[in-house]
């Protein structure tokens, strides 16, 4: 059986209907991350998950309740805590730091019995767009291996496509889940702010962060996301109610046409940029084959292009406040010789953190700065607020933006390593999201000539994680499934 | 530069000699990126956003946390219960 091949949903049915064993199941694919340890998208392999695989396998033959992911192997990214494992993110400063708790994420996929079999790799500190900047090595794409992963969840996205595991954990702040899924051809979700708890997992910008699934199917994905939602005690910025009761009933009955709004500064964006000339020649071909199953109309969203500028100011400044508390005391490697407490924090973090890290601490303090805190801390949250409005606005007349994942396909390893904002540029049209805190999913929908895939992406208000998962549905069915 | 040195201070990071020519650069291409925000004529009365939930406390009520082991695991230098750093005070 070529469990590689199918969904989660799939295998977790396959395991409740013991034609499949969570032992046989979770073995299989520890193979998978070993055979295929070249791509460097798994960066350890939890061996005990067979003695967890058995403990659920035993559960299912004595007839006992088991939870709806029972027996089902997923992976985690590198900066998400789960008691016992290490969790390095990816950086040589933290590579030995044991997580002395686990994170909320990972404390409901265990109690829906899931079976949590490794770790991923990622861009240090989930900073970055190709994966490359990792303690263990980069990380390849999964359709071809000369090209980047994509960033910073490059590791979970290659190990669902490639079939180490079907289903991954990654954390997007400005994009680090779509953008990944959509260069190795899978779905990823990012949801509401506030919707999954971040406790647990190591902070890059608070007020961005999320963690959320990535997998091979938008079924797969909603499922996961139902799994670790959630109000927690131990995340103030968590909300109230699930993603299905936020909702009306009728929204999502499947026979209610949805507006899709299609946003003219994206179109205008697309039509300007080279690199986006294949992509925009996609987009429009597959809008023109949906337009019968939805009612497209064009909106506003005047300061879009703005979210960029405005996303490397907010997310550095926090990085840097977020990023103080690894000082080579607490945690995190001290640096050998240092005499006096000064030089201990300074060597252990020069020492530590890699090159990408330390421009973003460098310009958030910056940004943060006396003298500059007004013209661009100040101003960016004031940009920030306006861009969450103009959304509110757009999504008056649309229950849906639809526009594309990233610009074109996954670039050559190397080919933007040396030149930091054209870097910055892959995260364009995901930011956005990030930055009105409202959900988007991305799902692979062309290929474009090079053989990689493209991703389109679905947004919705805050809350509306049932509307982009109905729309992408609609759509998946329309252009005849997903890559 | 005096800038950058500044910079070091503010963030506890020192770059080496030669990696700082390069840094600059990079750093000024990125300032020159995000200076769109800094250059948007804005409305005066448009408010700052302002992170969700903050209003959302829990009740204080105190709880189990780690204990003093589990806290001093990850550290890199410990003893008797306490993180040892060089000699702060004279």
């Amino acid at each position: 059986m070529h469990l590689e091949k199918l969904s989660l949903i799939e295998i977790r049915d396959l395991i409740a209907g013991k034609k499949v064993s969570s032992e046989e199941a979770v073995k299989f694919f520890i193979r998978q991350c070993e055979d295929k340890a070249d791509l460097k998208a798994v960066v350890e392999i939890f061996y005990d998950a067979v003695e967890r695989a058995k403990e659920i396998d035993k559960k299912i033959k004595l007839g006992q309740k088991v939870g709806v992911l029972a027996g089902v192997p997923i992976a985690i990214k590198d900066n998400i805590l789960y008691k016992g494992k290490k969790a390095g993110c990816a950086s040589k400063f933290m590579q030995d730091f044991i997580a002395p708790y686990s994170s909320t994420v990972v404390e409901k996929l265990l109690a829906e019995d899931a079976v949590i079999i490794g770790r991923t790799n990622m861009d240090e500190f989930a900073m970055g767009g190709s994966c490359e900047n990792s303690c263990y090595g980069t990380c390849h794409n999964a359709i071809d291996k000369d090209y980047v992963a994509g960033g910073s969840s490059g590791g979970s996205a290659v190990a669902v496509a490639a079939g180490l595991v079907p289903c991954a954990i990654g954390t997007d702040t400005g994009g680090s889940i779509r953008q990944p899924a959509s260069f190795n051809g899978v779905v990823g979700i990012k949801s509401t702010y506030g919707r999954v708890s971040r406790y647990g997992i190591v902070a890059f910008a608070s007020s961005l962060d999320q963690a959320c699934p990535i997998a091979k199917t938008i079924e797969d994905c909603d499922l996961v996301l139902s799994v670790i939602e959630g109000k927690d005690i131990h995340d103030g910025t968590t909300i109230d109610g699930r993603m299905q009761e936020d909702v009306k009933p009728q929204e999502i009955e499947k026979s209610c046409k949805m507006k899709l709004g299609i946003c003219r500064q994206v179109i205008e964006k697309l039509k300007e940029n080279d690199a986006a000339k294949e992509g925009y020649e996609k987009f429009s071909k597959a809008l023109e084959k949906i337009k019968d199953k939805f009612e497209i109309v064009e909106v506003d969203i005047p300061h879009i292009a703005s979210s960029l500028a405005c996303y490397y100011i907010i997310a550095p400044a926090e990085a840097a406040s977020n990023l103080a508390r690894f000082d080579g005391v607490k945690y995190t490697k001290r640096a050998e010789g240092a005499k006096d407490l000064e030089s201990v924090y300074v060597q252990s973090r020069s020492e530590g953190f890699g090159k990408e890290v330390k421009r973003r601490i460098t310009l958030g303090n910056f940004v943060l700065s006396s003298g500059y805190f007004d013209a661009y801390y100040n101003k960016a949250k004031k940009v920030q607020r306006l861009i969450k409005k103009e959304f509110e606005e757009a999504f008056q007349s649309c229950d849906c933006l639809l526009l594309p994942t990233t610009l074109g396909t996954a670039f050559k390893l190397g080919g933007k390593l040396e030149d930091p904002v054209s870097m910055y540029m892959e995260d364009l049209f995901t930011v956005p999201a990030n930055l009105a805190g409202i959900p988007a999913i991305s799902i692979p929908y062309a290929t474009a000539e090079n053989g990689l895939p493209l991703g389109m992406q679905f947004m919705a208000k805050q809350r509306g994680e049932k509307l982009i998962i109905k729309a992408a549905k609609i759509f998946r069915d329309e252009i005849g499934g997903l890559l | 530069m005096e800038k950058l040195e500044h910079l070091e201070f503010l963030s506890k990071l020192k770059f080496p000699e030669e990696e700082r020519e390069k840094f600059e650069q990079e750093f000024e291409q990125i300032l020159a990126f995000v200076d769109e925000i800094a250059a948007l004529d804005l409305q005066e009365s448009l408010e700052k956003d302002s992170p969700i939930g903050l209003r959302q406390l829990r009740e204080d009520i105190p709880c189990q946390s780690m204990s003093q082991k589990e806290v001093l695991a990850n550290a890199p230098k410990q003893k008797d219960g306490c993180y040892v750093t060089p000699q702060v005070v004279e």
